[in-house]
């Protein structure tokens, strides 16, 4: 009786698993001020199928802040919210002057999200227009990724800039912007002092190569 | 057994015979009268003896006999022209001789039964076991025959110190049990063990030697072997040179050799007759196959349940996308797809030849890609599945652990993630160090703390590294434990 106990234990054990949700996996978020609070745009990854690819679709929401956004983000998935393989933050230019601290806080101390989070300043243009511009899963961050490995852009992933930010209340965050092709190219740089934005830095007056809108 | 007493008197003799063994029509009586007046009465069971050997060295000398009158003794020294013969008063060890193949003589006058060896039944050749298969090396293997499976431990190791002592065990079916050991270089303290455990068995019969196994083994209940079982005389050879005790049992192609240590599992026949270089390579395999299967699907279960941040993105929308539309949760939907394959395994196993090979085919292919197709479950699933399946059969003599600890190992993911794979990552080690196989510790050699020869634990020294004495197997009498 003893040994039947201790078999059928792995098995009681198994009725813990428990059913999972499907999951709706985030590839990117960009973040706008608007007049009433801000928009929150999501990159949601679909799959549906083995032989299909990935492809990116979009949600948004309005709220007054990132907790309220992402729980209304949360409400409209189909399956649960997953930000844990989001890879880049879009932040507008209105949303980038107000401080965005207690946002990088916020997102620091979010069990889901990771700390590799990177964060850009969209440039004269709104965030949302520019995440909607790639019809690609993780172009973005590709190329975020690689303007950062080449030295045009800064390497600034989201744990680093809420550090110098508590540091010093000053960073650079990379600046995207799209071009008169309709193309996303890095934009300079994003200065912000006091956590708040406070003017742009050209690729050239940085040494790295070009935009300036 | 009730008393027998034989009489002087040879028609009494032969009527007490078919007494005995009345309604037994294989049983055979051969009055044999000699041309001087030598009267005897020979029996036999009919298939089990060399008819040759009785006619021409028991029934013809008889006939031809010089004399009319012989006592059991001249008859076993001058007249039977065989090369074994004996007078034996023990009843108990005559019906034991006689019921294996000897045939019995009574002479006229003497109550005393001469033995005379005839067995002559049939047996199968020393083909190359279907389980233990090698790319190179001997093909010969052991039989259901019990001296015949001596004499190829012998062949293989001419020395004088080569031991084998015989014991009867089974109170029905008596069967013969032959206790191998080279003196001098197995441990008397072991011989002694193993002799005192297989005596105090009071068992019924023995029709094999999992019989015994299940009996004298140390931790009867763990799934990890702590006997090892082979039918490959060269491999007993290369034990018993170890110093370890062989186990022969008669009827059975499966000799026990003993202590058996965790490091055997992974050790295979090949590994000492291929280079060295690939020997290694395998064996490393071998060991990684073994953790593959125990935890490949806990692993998956974990990372998809609780870990799903570990998983690369691209290859978790992947698995995200064939999941959707599979009613189980992940835990359950990879226990059922193992139980299926182990149900898959079994009826391979026990489906003759051809349909055996059909059976996985329709089972592996087409049942695994109509689950897929029907949603009753996701690809990755059946992958990793199949990995574990496959990596299994890489360590035969661990696939009973490999099968359960699977299903343990899967529990605990599912209940607690990594964290529990870890968990029972870290209690199957402890079980491992806790267990010994005649008083040697299990993970003898694999232990750095554990003084021990290294020469062919993880990896095989090449032979030209390999000292004298590299393999006595060091024996740690414990506490309480009465060798």
């Amino acid at each position: 009786m003893k040994l039947l106990a201790k078999l059928a234990l792995p098995l009681v054990l198994l009725v813990l698993a428990g059913c999972t949700r499907e999951v709706s996996p985030v590839s990117a978020l960009a973040l706008d001020k608007t007049a009433d609070g801000y928009r929150l745009t999501a990159e949601i990854v679909r799959q549906d199928s083995l032989d299909d690819a990935a492809s990116p679709a979009y949600l948004t929401v309005s709220g007054s802040d990132m907790p309220d956004l992402l729980a209304r983000l949360g409400n409209l998935l189909p399956g649960e919210l997953y930000l844990s393989h989001a890879q880049v933050l879009l932040l507008g230019e209105s949303a980038a002057e107000e401080s965005i601290l207690p946002l990088a806080d916020y997102l620091c101390t979010e069990n889901d999200v990771r700390l590799s989070l990177r964060v850009a300043v969209v440039r004269g243009s709104a965030a949302s227009d520019l995440l909607r511009n790639d019809d690609e899963v993780y172009a973005l961050s590709e190329l975020l990724e690689r303007a950062a490995r080449e030295g045009t852009l800064p390497d600034m992933p989201l744990y680093r800039a809420a550090e110098v930010l508590h540091a010093s209340g000053t960073a650079i965050l990379p600046a995207l912007y799209l071009d008169e092709y309709g193309q996303t190219a890095p934009a300079g740089t994003a200065v912000f002092a006091g956590s708040r934005l406070s003017c742009f830095l050209d690729g050239n007056e940085i040494g790295g190569g070009g935009a300036g809108a | 057994m009730e008393q027998i007493t034989f009489s002087t008197d040879l028609e009494s003799n032969i009527r007490l015979m078919q007494a005995i063994f009345q309604g037994d029509n294989t049983f055979v009586t051969r009055r044999a009268v000699g041309h001087k007046g030598l009267s005897c009465a020979v029996f036999f069971f009919d298939g089990m003896v060399n008819n040759i050997a009785i006619n021409q060295s028991v029934v013809r000398p008889i006939v031809c006999a010089d004399c009319a009158h012989a006592t059991a003794d001249e008859l076993a020294r001058t007249i039977l022209q065989i090369n074994d013969s004996r007078v034996e008063t023990d009843v108990n060890k005559l019906f034991a001789s006689f019921l294996y193949g000897d045939t019995v003589v009574f002479t006229e006058g003497d109550a005393r039964p001469v033995v005379v060896n005839t067995k002559g039944f049939s047996v199968r050749t020393a083909s190359e076991p279907e389980n233990e298969r090698v790319l190179s090396g001997p093909r010969e293997g052991f039989t259901e025959c019990f001296m015949p499976n001596l004499a190829l431990i012998r062949r293989r190791l001419n020395d004088k110190r080569l031991k084998f002592t015989f014991l009867r065990i089974g109170s029905r079916t008596n069967t013969v049990v032959c206790l191998c050991y080279l003196a001098g270089v197995c441990e008397a303290k072991l011989v002694r063990y193993l002799r005192r455990k297989l005596e105090a068995l009071e068992v019924d019969s023995v029709l094999d030697a999992n019989y015994l196994a299940e009996r004298i083994r140390d931790h009867r209940f763990s799934p990890f072997p702590t006997l090892g079982t082979t039918e490959r005389p060269d491999v007993v050879a290369a034990r018993l040179v170890e110093g370890r005790c062989a186990v022969v049992v008669d009827g059975s192609p499966v000799v026990l050799t003993a202590p058996f240590l965790f490091q055997e599992c992974f050790q295979s026949n090949d590994d000492y007759y291929i280079g060295f270089l690939h020997a290694n390579l395998s064996r490393l395999l071998r060991v990684l196959g073994f953790v593959c299967t125990l935890t490949f699907p806990a692993v998956y279960t974990a990372l998809l349940l609780y870990h799903r941040e570990l998983v690369p993105a691209r290859l978790l929308f992947a698995i995200s996308a064939a999941q959707r539309g599979v009613p189980l949760p992940i835990g359950w939907e990879t226990f059922l797809l193992l139980l299926v394959l182990e149900a898959l395994k079994e009826a391979g196993a026990r489906t003759p030849g051809a349909m055996g090979q059909t059976m996985s085919i329709v089972g592996g292919l087409v049942l695994g890609q109509a689950a897929v197709s029907a949603r009753f479950a996701a690809a990755p699933t059946v992958i990793v599945v199949a990995i574990a399946g496959v990596t299994g059969l890489m360590v035969p003599k661990l696939q009973t652990a490999s099968l359960w600890l699977r299903f343990a190992f899967l529990a605990a993911a599912a209940a607690y993630g990594l964290y529990g794979v870890g968990l029972a990552l870290a209690l199957t080690l402890v079980w491992l160090c806790r267990m010994h196989s005649c008083s040697v510790p299990y993970l003898l050699n694999l232990v750095p703390r554990v003084q021990a020869e290294q020469e062919d634990a993880w990896l095989r020294a090449p032979w030209f590294f390999m000292r004298y004495d590299r393999f006595a197997v060091k024996r740690t009498v414990k506490k309480g434990d009465k060798p």
